[in-house]
């Protein structure tokens, strides 16, 4: 796991977790190579999201990410974190 | 085109229209989501909607790209609104031209679901007594995917009223699983449904286009207009395009030649039995019934081919009695008109054939049917008192 890479990547926030973590962007570093929810798990503490925490999804690089999956992040990546969405009316 | 924006200014309806108007659609297709000042008696002051642009702009070009993937459609539009929307203006306004309505109507539909499902938009509505909240729409796609019953719930996907998602998934829960028969996503179902209507619509307008405006080898051009371009296409046995199903009941007795409405035929089973009992009666109620077949009372098969032989009739005779008179009146009024100096020249000479000469004073008078049926009947009767 020595060579494991890390990265470090953009965090955006939306909505109410916005309002929770009281910022619009952080940055995170994090292994190039993460599981979903590892991933999520990782952001949620560290930006205190306990309580949407099962109610959430993120997108890497403005794509939806597929829960469960294994991810691949390299340096500068966005990861988003979106709330149910409300758009349209 | 498609136009995809997300704006911070109001939305101009008419503008949105302009933009996709075409020359060659005959259809605008406009949804307009629209605030509202409450939510379950709750009086909303003020809405508040917030995107992730880059995504969101990129999630709705891809509707873009769907729509035209599943409709034959000219101009797309869409335009959603960000920060503050005072109640009752519009927060998404969408647009889609094209040839005709079905798709625009269909493509506009599939639009404001997508949008709802998987745009990363948020609404936070504020309220007069209670804290603000964000809200939730029933569409979003994630969240129905990873629970299978909220699917289920989903299906009215049109409704526009933005659903209440504090209440953690009531009754339906209780449901055991195995009551549930469809499990397909309420966008697989809406799916199903849209391209089945779609497919009966095609088979529909493709008959239509058939019957009424099929020329031959012309390929079926999209602009059509059935008042000017049918044409009669007669079906076989039909007056017009329908088609005519005639059955052939070879024991009526139309098939056997007779009507028996002018006829007065009672029995379909045996009109010519019938008609002899009749007229006979007509004329003596107490005289018997002669027995007749089908080959003709006696002495009526003897005349008949006497007839037919002077008026050289010949070739296959017709079973039936009523034909074979027929065939003979048709003869005699052919050659007539063939020829009336044939008949003057007969009028003079004694004929051979009794019936002829017994009538030959009235020659020119014009027998129904009937009346020589009655004359025929009579003598019939004589011969077989004779004959007893």
């Amino acid at each position: 796991m020595a060579d494991m890479l890390i990265v470090e990547i953009q965090v955006l926030f939306f909505a109410k977790a916005r309002e929770l973590c009281g910022q619009k962007e952080s940055h995170l570093l994090i292994p190039s190579t993460v599981s979903y929810n590892d991933l999520v798990d990782q952001i949620v503490k560290t930006f205190s999201l306990e309580s949407i925490q099962h109610n959430l999804i993120l997108a890497i690089n403005e794509e939806y990410a597929t829960t469960g999956s294994i991810v691949q992040l390299k340096e500068g990546d966005k990861v988003a974190v979106i709330p149910p969405l409300s758009g349209g009316i | 085109m498609n136009f995809v924006k997300i704006l911070n200014s109001k939305l101009s309806v008419e503008e949105i229209s302009n933009l996709v108007s075409s020359p060659s659609c005959g259809a605008i297709s406009l949804f307009v989501g629209t605030t509202r000042d409450n939510f379950e008696n709750k009086q909303v002051v003020q809405l508040e909607y917030e995107a992730y642009e880059p995504m969101a702009e990129k999630t709705m070009r891809k509707v873009c790209e769907d729509i035209r993937r599943k409709w034959k459609v000219e101009h797309i539009a869409i335009y959603h609104r960000l920060g503050i929307v005072p109640v009752m203006e519009a927060s998404v306004v969408i647009a889609v031209s094209s040839p005709h309505r079905a798709e625009a109507l269909q493509a506009v539909q599939y639009a404001i679901d997508t949008i709802k499902s998987l745009t990363p938009i948020w609404k936070k509505e504020v309220y007069a007594s209670e804290q603000a909240e964000w809200k939730e729409n029933k569409e979003c796609a994630w969240k129905t995917g990873k629970i299978l019953l909220d699917k289920i719930k989903l299906e009215s996907s049109e409704e526009v009223r933005v659903p209440d998602v504090q209440e953690p998934y009531p009754v339906p829960t209780e449901v055991p699983p195995h009551f549930i028969q469809i499990k397909a996503g309420c966008k697989e179902i809406a799916c199903r449904i849209s391209s089945f209507i779609k497919r009966k619509r095609e088979q529909v307008n493709l008959g239509n286009i058939q019957d009424f405006c099929y020329h031959g080898n012309a390929t079926a051009s999209d602009s059509s207009c059935a008042r000017i371009d049918a044409l009669l296409i007669r079906r076989k046995d039909s007056k017009s395009h329908l088609r005519v199903r005639r059955v052939l009941n070879p024991w009526g007795p139309q098939t056997r030649g007779i009507d028996p409405g002018s006829m007065g035929c009672t029995n379909p089973q045996d009109p010519v039995k019938t008609l002899f009992k009749m007229n006979v009666n007509e004329k003596s109620p107490n005289k018997p019934d002669i027995s007749v077949g089908m080959a003709g009372p006696v002495g009526i098969e003897e005349r008949l081919s006497n007839a037919e032989c002077h008026l050289k009739l010949h070739g296959p005779v017709p079973k039936d009695i009523y034909s074979r008179l027929k065939q003979i009146e048709d003869r005699i009024l052919h050659l007539e008109g063939l020829s009336p100096e044939y008949f003057q020249f007969w009028e003079n000479a004694p004929f051979e054939e009794e019936s002829e000469v017994k009538y030959r004073q009235t020659r020119k008078r014009t027998y129904s049917t009937a009346e020589l049926e009655n004359k025929l009947c009579d003598l019939e009767y004589k011969l077989s008192v004779k004959g007893k």
